[in-house]
């Protein structure tokens, strides 16, 4: 049985080019923010090692931002 | 139905399930990854990774006498904390975590070159501060706070 997307990507970069654009600077921007998480991660990691409970805090308050900066982005992207 | 036409047809139902992702998708789960290094961060806040001295650490005789330039090990606070002590030459008395900051490898003292050194990769550290002279890693050793008393050397606490 073959399954056929309801939404055909081509299409809508295609005819809604606007929404194609949008969505892939959403797509770029949170890629951004995952290499930052990753970052944030390991610093956590080692700052946690060294004892520096208080820097460990503040990447978790990042990531907290982070990640809900992505999900915003995410939840107000454009559906067709 | 021809033999090609068919294979067009097969390729073409395959390209359309792919694109049953769509960018949304993409977005979606790029997401989803975000929230995972937010869920891995908070487990690194919440202490899931055991360090050195975690938990109470009373005053625990360690050894009873030590000459300048010679070396002790003990376990401290807990059983599975491994440490070193030495007396350096001028008479005071230093001992760090002996679990190596970069793989956990044990770290030794070498009395020749007068430092801490890992065998596993090479990493020095310097025996009067414990931090790291050379190599992989990537902290100073934790620190021993040591009293010398009249019964003997006892580990008193844990400096990260
Ligand atoms: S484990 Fe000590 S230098 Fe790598």
């Amino acid at each position: 049985m073959t399954h056929r997307s309801p939404i055909d990507p081509r299409e809508v970069s295609r005819d809604h080019p606007d929404i194609a654009a949008s969505l892939n600077a959403r797509i770029g921007i949170v890629a951004v923010i995952i290499v930052c998480q990753l970052w944030a991660l390991t610093a956590a990691l080692d700052a946690w090692l060294g004892g520096d409970v208080g820097a460990v805090w503040w990447l978790l308050v990042f990531q907290a931002a982070a990640f809900v900066s992505a999900l915003l982005l995410w939840i107000a992207s454009p559906r067709s | 139905m021809n033999e090609e036409t068919h294979a067009r047809r097969k390729l073409l139902d395959r390209i359309r399930e792919d694109r049953l992702v769509t960018r949304r998708d993409y977005l979606r789960m790029l997401v989803t990854v975000s929230g995972g290094l937010l869920a891995g961060t908070a487990a690194v806040a919440s202490g899931i990774f055991r360090r050195h001295g975690d938990g109470p650490a009373p005053a625990k005789k360690v050894a009873d006498a030590v000459a300048p330039g010679e070396s002790f090990t003990f376990s401290y606070p807990g059983e599975d904390d491994p440490a070193i002590g030495v007396r350096l030459a001028d008479g005071s008395l230093v001992a760090y975590s002996s679990v190596c900051t970069h793989l956990a490898c044990a770290v030794l003292w070498i009395k020749d070159s007068g430092n801490l050194e890992c065998p596993c990769h090479d990493g020095v550290f310097d025996v009067g501060s414990g931090e790291v002279l050379a190599g992989p890693p990537p902290r100073p050793l934790p620190r021993i706070r040591l009293d010398e008393r009249s019964d003997g050397i006892y580990a008193t606490g844990v400096t990260l």
